[in-house]
Parts: structure tokens; sequence; C-alpha cells
């Protein structure tokens, strides 16, 4: 999943970061609005975590102008404002949630969280895939009865495809939600992570869950459709 | 009030009332009187013929109750006076009386002269005659009229009570549906007015000026929210900052060299924090009445060289030259604390946006009772569009809000709430790519008596704090 977080309090900024990186979330940070608005332009963030009171650009404007242009992803409004009329407004303007500084950061891990879900048409915390079993909030993998040990990478991969379970997931749209700007990998990440997630998730089941659609990317799946 | 102007009312108006009744009484006694007396006169003239001509008894042929008695010119009395009525003379009245009688009864008594001869050739000669008539009649009707008249006046008068009370009601009514529209103002309720066109006009000046309060308290109210939701916003980012940065250290379990870190990058957020009360605490105590209390004869001179001092440290830093242009020996009345503040924040400020290298000019005289202090710096100058926002609290130029680059943007703030709550002012001039002055006025007179007696313990302390204020200034 990747987020981008926008806020001028740098030490505020970093530590967020650093905090939803090592939840296992790709980040990438700006501390100003008009570098937001571009970035938003730019990429596909599944969670946005946007201040307020921006130089540059204010939030509202950074806000408005994502939504005028069909951007739907989920808007977390991050403000030390707590007036109703801010709230109304930022809500109004195609926020999704809206979080008064200073935060719990267990609540802006839930809120993030329940945005993800929510806007993939996901209410429960517990994905299911055939007899495949992903625990969102403890990030724990079964299958059937076996308990699956995923690395953190391995996860992020999973926990996408299992989001988009029934449709084609191509290689650019993970590497876009996975990866942020400051890693630099090489161009066959993804499909050696989804050998990593195949020899763990399918290998040892009769029933193949990962299929491969050649020239288009992956497909997360129960019932397998046309395999090639 | 009501009943006030109502009592004034009905006292005034049934005063009037009373003597216009007396008036009446007395002009209509005056007249049945007079008629009666023109009757009693009239009965007296004809007396000679009625009893000349009848032989008889003369009481038998006069009206019931009247009664008479005659005197000839020797004032003896006389049973029947001889002779007709002289055609030359009149009746000329002697005297005219009222006689009580023994059963109660009254009499209307009048002596007259007449002038009777016997016959054309025999001389006129001269009678007096006491003739008395019953008063009863016009003693009924004045009584009658007596009763009529006390009820009338007493009638009048609780009519006039009732008018009074409602007109000095409605008189009064205008200034309780005033106070009515005050009663209901509070802090939350200050866009109401008065409505002054409904007023008479001799409230209405009244209430045009408790308009005009209502105002001025509403947009001090409103600047004072604004400050207080500001303040609320730059104390909850850095409380934001230091709280994340805790828990997303705490999660976790970390090397020594990072938990270190954590609390050092936290320490500073709350330094931070630390200025940002004192500033705000600070302000809070300039806005105090009795901070003019404080204001003491001071030596000027001596202050403004013990701020220059506490720059030099800052100004060394960055190579920049602090020349002081005042006398020494200057002495005038000023509050030292507020002083210490708005100097050093000017200089502090001055040698912030100073260039390398440059210079900052400190001057200062007392001209006409006004302590005029200025700060020039020779750095880039502000541009107009920023500067009618410098005074504003927490106002950045750069657009940035938060104090993450470690500036409160409250020393103008200060310097300017210092400054009007001395009574004086503060303005900025300003070129780009020259520099700015900042002009500071403040009364150096002596507080009006009575202000002086009320140091209490508490200022007396604040002024002991001069230096640790000043150095809390500094830092902003």
């Amino acid at each position: 999943m990747k987020l981008l977080v926008a806020e001028d309090h740098a030490k505020l900024a970093r530590s967020i970061a650093t905090g939803l990186r090592e939840e296992g979330y790709s980040v990438d940070l700006t501390f100003d609005g008009t570098e937001a608005a571009h970035l938003l332009a730019s990429n596909q963030y599944d969670c946005v975590i946007l201040d307020i009171m921006l130089p540059g650009k204010e939030g509202w404007a950074v806000l408005d102008e994502t939504r005028q242009r069909g951007n739907r992803a989920p808007v977390l409004c991050l403000t030390a404002r707590d007036a109703p009329e801010d709230r109304v407004r930022g809500l109004d303007l195609g926020a999704d949630d809206y979080l008064i500084k200073p935060f719990d950061w267990d609540e802006l891990l839930a809120r993030v969280r329940a945005l993800i879900r929510r806007a993939h048409g996901q209410a429960s915390v517990v994905i299911r895939i055939g007899d495949l079993e992903i625990n969102t909030l403890s990030k724990t993998v079964r299958r059937g009865s076996s308990a699956i040990t995923l690395s953190a990478r391995e996860y992020a991969l999973l926990h996408y495809l299992a989001l988009r379970a029934g449709q084609v997931v191509s290689r650019t749209d993970v590497w876009e939600h996975l990866y942020d700007q400051e890693e630099e990998l090489s161009s066959n990440v993804v499909d050696v992570y989804i050998g990593y997630l195949r020899s763990k998730i399918d290998k040892p089941f009769d029933v193949k869950l990962i299929h491969t659609r050649r020239g288009h990317g992956y497909m997360l799946a129960a019932a397998g459709g046309n395999e090639s | 009030m009501t009943r006030r102007i109502a009592l004034a009312i009905l006292f005034s108006a049934w005063a009037v009332v009373l003597v216009a009744l007396v008036v009446i009484y007395f002009a209509t006694r005056h007249t049945m009187v007079a008629e009666l007396d023109e009757s009693i006169i009239m009965r007296a003239s004809a007396l000679p013929q009625l009893v000349g001509v009848s032989q008889e008894n003369s009481s038998a042929v006069l009206p019931p109750g009247d009664r008479y008695m005659i005197r000839n010119e020797l004032g003896q009395v006389i049973a029947r006076p001889q002779g007709r009525l002289s055609s030359r003379a009149s009746p000329s009245v002697i005297n005219r009386k009222f006689v009580s009688l023994a059963d109660g009864g009254r009499l209307r008594s009048i002596t007259l002269n007449l002038s009777l001869r016997a016959s054309e050739d025999q001389p006129e000669q001269l009678a007096t005659i006491v003739y008395s008539a019953p008063a009863n009649a016009l003693d009924n009707l004045l009584k009658r009229m007596t009763i009529l008249l006390c009820a009338v006046g007493l009638g009048g008068g609780l009519l006039i009570g009732a008018v009074a009370w409602h007109v000095s009601r409605a008189a009064l009514r205008p200034l309780r549906q005033t106070a009515d529209v005050i009663g209901t103002i509070d802090e939350r309720k200050l866009d109401r007015r008065v409505e002054a066109t409904a007023l008479p006009s001799e409230l209405r000046p009244m209430a045009e000026r408790l308009n005009e309060m209502l105002a001025r308290l509403e947009r001090e109210f409103a600047q004072r929210k604004q400050f207080l939701a500001d303040t609320a916003h730059e104390l909850r980012t850095p409380v934001a900052a230091i709280l994340t940065h805790l828990e997303v250290t705490l999660r976790r379990p970390r090397e020594a060299a990072a938990l270190a870190d954590a609390l050092r990058t936290s320490l500073s957020d709350v330094q931070l924090l630390r200025r940002l009360v004192d500033a705000l605490l600070e302000q809070v105590r300039s806005d105090r009445p009795m901070a003019a209390a404080q204001t003491t004869r001071i030596d000027v001179s001596a202050l403004l060289e013990q701020c220059a001092t506490l720059a030099d440290a800052l100004a060394s830093v960055k190579n920049v030259q602090i020349v002081r242009k005042f006398p020494s020996g200057l002495r005038a009345y000023a509050q030292p604390v507020a002083l210490q503040s708005i100097v050093t924040n000017l200089l502090a400020n001055a040698v912030e946006y100073s260039h390398a290298d440059g210079s900052v000019e400190l001057t200062c005289r007392l001209a006409g009772g006004q302590l005029e202090l200025s700060v020039k710096d020779n750095g880039p100058g502000i541009s107009p569009d920023v500067l009618p926002h410098i005074f504003q609290p927490f106002y950045r130029a750069d657009g940035s809000h938060g104090s993450s680059d470690g500036h409160l943007g409250l020393g103008l703030f200060l310097i300017q709430s210092h400054a009007k709550s001395m009574g004086g002012r503060c303005e900025v001039q300003s070129t780009i790519g020259a520099g700015s002055i900042f002009r500071v006025e403040l009364p150096a007179l002596p507080p009006a008596s009575g202000n002086s007696a009320t140091i209490n313990e508490e200022d007396a302390g604040a002024a002991s704090d001069v230096i640790e204020s000043s150095r809390v200034a500094m830092e902003t």
C-alpha cells in the first residue's frame, strides 16, 4: 500500500512516515502543498494524509484540485484546527476522514486501515479467498488449517492482490502501490516477489490461487479462470 | 423612576384641579350671595309701600321667615314708616352679614338707608331698615355643592393618578425594552444592537454610545477568539510532533542511539513549547490593567545599554554591529519590564534579518513627554503585501504555519501589545533592499495619581523578573 504524507511540520512528518513504513506501507513524504498536488497528480496512492495548513498551497486547495481531477484516493485530513466549520468544509471538499492534532498513533493507523479497506469495498478486517484467510489487523495469513509466514514485502503484495481479488493487477499497478520514491529496485522485483508468494501460498496446495495473465499481470482468485 | 414621574404628574395635576375647585366654589358662593342680597334689597325697598299700605300686622304680608326693623333718623324704632320711597334716592347698603339663629338656621341681614317722604310737598326723611331673610336655601345649596366638589376632587385625584402611572410607564417603556435587550447580551451574542431609532430623542445618544461600545467589544472579542484559536493551533502542532515521535519510537525495540535521538528531538520540541507558553504568558500579563502600576522613573539609557549588550551576543554570530545612538543618563517614566521586552524583541528581530557584517541602529530620545525609540536594520526589507500583517500573532511571511523553524511568530505582536498597554504605539517603515525601521512611541510621564498606589506584590515580583523575561524574548 502506498501512502502520501503531506505535512509542513518536518519533525512530525518524518515521525509519521517512519511509523507508517514500519507498518509495511510505502510512504511518499512532502512538506509543501504545491509538491503534494504534483505528487497526487502523478501517482496512485491508497491513502493520503493531508495537513490543512501547508505552505505553497493550502490543504483545502490540494484536496479540491485532486477531486476535480477525478482522483478518488481516500484522504485523511490532519489539522490542529478543530472548529466544526473546518471539519464540515473538509468533508464537503471530499475528505474521507478528519483527525485533530495531536492524535493517537493507534487511531491514525486504524483510520488509515479503515480508509484503505473502504476504498476497496471491503468491510471486514479479514479477507477470504477460497480457503486463504488474510487478517489485515494482525497481518497473519492462513490457508486451510496451516499458518503461513510471510515477509513484510510478501505480505504487502498479497494484501494488495487480495484487496483487488478477482481483478487482473498489472505489474505497473503493483509497482506503483508497493514501492515509494526512496527505494531503488530492479525492474523484475514484482515477478520475483510473485514467485516467493507462489511458493508459500500455492505450491503446498492443490488449488492454485495466484494466476498469471500473460501480457496483463496477475490475479488472485479462488476459481482459476483461464490459466495460461 | 416610574413611581417618581407618576407622583410628580399626580401632585401637580391634582393641585391644579383642587385650586380650580376652590375657585369654582367661591365664585359660585359669591354669585349666589349676591343674588340673595339683591332680592333682599328689593324686598327691603318695597317695605315702606308695603307696610305703609297695609294697616294690619305687616309681617303677615312678608315672605315667610323674613323679618325687619326700621329706625328713624334719631335712631328710634318705628313701627311703620310714613311716606313712600323717594324717587330720587336709591337705597344705600350700609352693612350685610349672616346672623346665626339659636335653632341652627342662618339669616342674611342687610342694613340699608332709605330716604322717604310722606308726600310730594313734605321734606325727605331718612330711615334705616335692617332686613333679614332666611339663608337656608343658600346654605343647603352650598353644602351640596361642597360635597359634590369634594367628590370631584377625590375622583379626579384617583383618575389623574391612574393616568399619570400609565403615562410614566409608557414614557419609560423604551428604556425598559432597551434594558431587556441589553440583558440578553453575553459574549456569544455581542452582535445584538439596541434599536436606537425606536427610542425617544433624549435616549438616542445613550443607545448609540451603547451600540458603539458593543461594536468595540465585538471586535475585541473576535480578535481574542482568533488569537485563542491560533494559539491552540500553535500549541497542538509541537505536541502532536512529540506525541507521534515518542509513540512511533516506543512501538519497536530500538538501539540506544535511536532512543537518544528520539529524546533529543522531543526535548527540542518541548523547549519550543516552553518558549511559546512563556511568550503567551507575557502577552497576557501585558494586557492587564495593573501593568500601569509598574510605571516608575528609570534610567532609560542604562536599560537600553543592558538590552543592547544582550543582543550583542546574538549579533556577534553574524558579525553584526549594534550601534547605540542615544544620550547617556536619559531618565523618564516607563514600565521597565515591558520596555525591556520591546527593545530586546526589536533588536533580536533586526539582528535576525540583517545581512551578515551589517549594522543595527538603536536610537532613543525624549520629546514632548514622549519616549521615541527606533531600531533600524539594513536587511532585505519587508515587501508591501506582507507589511500590514507583520504585527498579527503567529503570522509568518513565508506562508508557512507552525513553529517548525523555531520561530514563534509572536515577537512583533508582543511589542505592539506592550506598546498599546502603555498607551503608546509601534509602527514600521520598510524599503525593499534597504532595510526596515521600527519606531515605538511611549508616553514618558508619570501615571495619573491613584494608579501608582495600586502596586501589589505580584507586580512587584514581575518587575524583578526583568532579565528573566527579556531572555525569553530574545529567543522568541
